[in-house]
Order: structure tokens, then sequence, then C-alpha cells
């Protein structure tokens, strides 16, 4: 409808980030493609921060098709692999804020890329929460059914099995991580 | 890898929501919020950087359709989709997977970083320091076409009848 594209265009005007994509608004800008740009963060989480925009303008991430969720996610790898090299930072963080609840305050849907240091004491560590096996059932019979619906397919609700709860897990999970990450990029990075 | 927890639980299909030839995706056994869901390559990697292109890409793909499901099924508001990559990134397995944290206000989790005060002197150092590494970015790789099986066509040996008309060919000098 004319009246919706209208409101659309309206938008991007208002957009900054639209604006910062394409060049418009000067920015410390990092990398850039036909469908991407991607700049430093003026409010870093840690030196070094990225925002990845596509530039075409999407609000909200279910908004995105395919085929650019898929770049994006790319370009976000690739700008990871980036950081590693050029910060020699121990790991990146991407993250990614949908909608306002999640903690979304652009209008412009953004990948950030985040360089990490041990111990840099930023906030965006997943508590691991205990649950019973009864809800984690509840929880999947209410999924199922919308991920085969966006997904195509999901997997048959087979008898439940006594499921795993995670409590005798914990203390192991641990020990392993040690290991291997680490050693990884180091590796990578052939220091 | 036998010992990799989430190698234990896709092959268990513990939780699991779905599943294709390179990828699956669970329900979180440690859930940061109700219907937290792991995705994850189903070859084993570590990090993120051992992963191929085109597998990253079906991961996005595939979160962004989970993270539908959320909005979906159980009421999320919102979603958080992050990848710890590295122990310094939180990582706390070695399987490199993507998290879908569904979101509803004041639901008790904070995931927002204070931002570091950086000054345009530092800030220019730093882009070109990255601009710089980023140039090496290559075309992404694509997945390779399955190599289509052909019937080796059968190797033309000389037959009896050949060698004999070669024999005469021979003969005719």
């Amino acid at each position: 409808m004319p009246e919706q594209e209208m409101n659309i265009e309206e938008i991007k005007k208002q957009c900054i980030f639209c604006h910062i994509a394409a060049g418009r608004v000067a920015s410390k800008k990092v990398h850039e493609d036909q469908k991407v740009s991607a700049v430093l963060d003026i409010n870093p989480a840690n030196p070094g921060h990225i925002l990845l925009l596509p530039k075409e303008h999407f609000s909200i991430m279910p908004q995105i098709p395919d085929e650019d969720i898929g770049y994006l996610g790319m370009t976000a790898k690739a700008l990871s692999s980036t950081l590693l090299r050029a910060m020699k930072c121990h790991g990146t963080t991407i993250f990614v804020a949908n909608g306002v609840a999640a903690g979304q305050r652009a209008q412009h849907f953004i990948i950030h890329v985040i360089p990490r240091m041990e111990n840099d004491s930023l906030s965006i560590e997943l508590p691991e929460r205990k649950i019973s096996a009864e809800k984690l059932t509840e929880i999947k019979k209410l999924l199922l059914p919308a991920v085969k619906k966006t997904l195509g397919k999901a997997v048959e609700d087979l008898p439940e099995k006594p499921t795993e709860t995670a409590e005798k897990k914990e203390p192991e999970h641990k020990k392993k991580s040690d290991s291997a990450d680490l050693d990884d990029i180091s590796r990578l990075l052939g220091t | 890898m036998s010992d990799c927890d989430i190698c234990k639980q896709i092959k268990e299909r513990n939780n699991l929501l779905y599943e294709d030839e390179k990828i699956a995706a669970f329900l979180s056994l440690n859930p940061a919020t109700a219907g937290h869901i792991i995705i994850a390559p189903k070859q084993h990697a570590p990090i993120l950087e051992q992963v191929p292109d085109f597998i990253v890409s079906e991961l996005f793909i595939k979160a962004n359709k989970l993270s539908i499901a959320c909005f979906e099924a159980i009421g999320a508001e919102g979603t958080n989709i992050i990848i710890q990559n590295g122990i310094a990134a939180g990582q706390s397995v070695p399987h490199t997977t993507i998290h879908i944290v569904p979101r509803k206000e004041n639901d008790g989790l904070n995931l927002l970083w204070k931002p570091k005060q950086q000054s345009e002197e530092q800030m220019s150092t730093l882009e070109l320091m990255i601009k710089e590494e980023a140039k090496k970015i290559a075309p992404f790789e694509k997945e390779k076409p399955k190599p289509i099986e052909i019937k080796k066509p059968e190797e033309i040996k000389p037959t009896k009848e050949e060698n004999y008309m070669i024999k005469q060919l021979k003969r005719i000098p």
C-alpha cells in the first residue's frame, strides 16, 4: 500500500543507522560491502566493539529475509576473526537484542561484535538456572508446533523418556571447558 | 567428539526441537529464561572460526526462525541471540552454539553493558587497526555441491576385434 510505503520511507529518513550505513553520517567504518556496513560503537562495551548494520532498513529480526540474515551471520563471524587478530583479544561476544524487552534501543537491526578479554567484567553472562524435567517437557510441547511452522519440520513428539535434568552435570562443565577453546583461539592466531 | 556435552545431547536427542543433516536445536537444560534454546552445528567445532561459513549462515537463518517460534508459542516479547566465542566470552562448553533467549519485560535478566569512554584518538587508532585486518575478509565459503555420482565410463579396452583390425592394418604394407 502506498500509505505504508510512505511510512517506511519516513522511518528510513529518521533512522540514524540508515544514514550511518549509507555513509551520510560520519562514523568509524571498519568494513563495508554492498549489503552491510560495520562501524565502531561510540559507546563501546569494550574497545573495538563493532556494530554490524544491514544497509537495508529492518527494525526487528523477524523482518529479515533468510538470505540477508545468513549473510549478516557470516559477516559477524568474519568480523569476530578480524577482532581476534587485530585486537589480540581472548574471545568475542556476538549479540543481538531483538525487541525492546531484550534491550533493543535502536530502530535498526544491529549485530554487536564485542572483543572480550578475560575478567573484563562485562555483564553479558547468561545465568544458568535450574529447571524441572516437567517444566522442560511443558515448554517443549508448546514450542514444537511453532517450530514446525517456522522451520518446516520439528522433532516428532516422541514418548517422553525420563529427561535428564542438569543437576548432576554442572561440575563437569567447568572442567572440560578449561582445555579446548582458548587453545584453539591461540592456535588460530598462530601464537 | 564423544565427551562433548553438546554432541552428547544431540546424540541422545535430549529435549531436541529440530534437527537436519547439519544442525540441531534443543532446549537448554540450564536455561537463562524459560524457553532458552540452543542451536548448534552437528559437526563438533569448539570455536566459531572453525564452523564453515555456509553452516554459520544456516545457523543464523534457523536462529531467526526459532526466535519467531518463541514469540508465537511462549509469549516472548523479545529475544536475545548470543554467541559466546571463547572462555573469556563466557563459553562454557567446547562446541560452538547460538543461544536464543526469550525475553519478557521485567524478567530479571540484565544483559546490558556499561559503555566505556573512549577518546577520539583512541577510536581512530582502533578504526585503523581493525579496518586494516578487515581488508582480509575473503568471499564467504559456499557449500561444495555433493559429488554427483557418475558411473565411470567403462574403460575402453581394445577389444579382440580391434586388435584384429590393428593387426590387419599393420599387415597391409
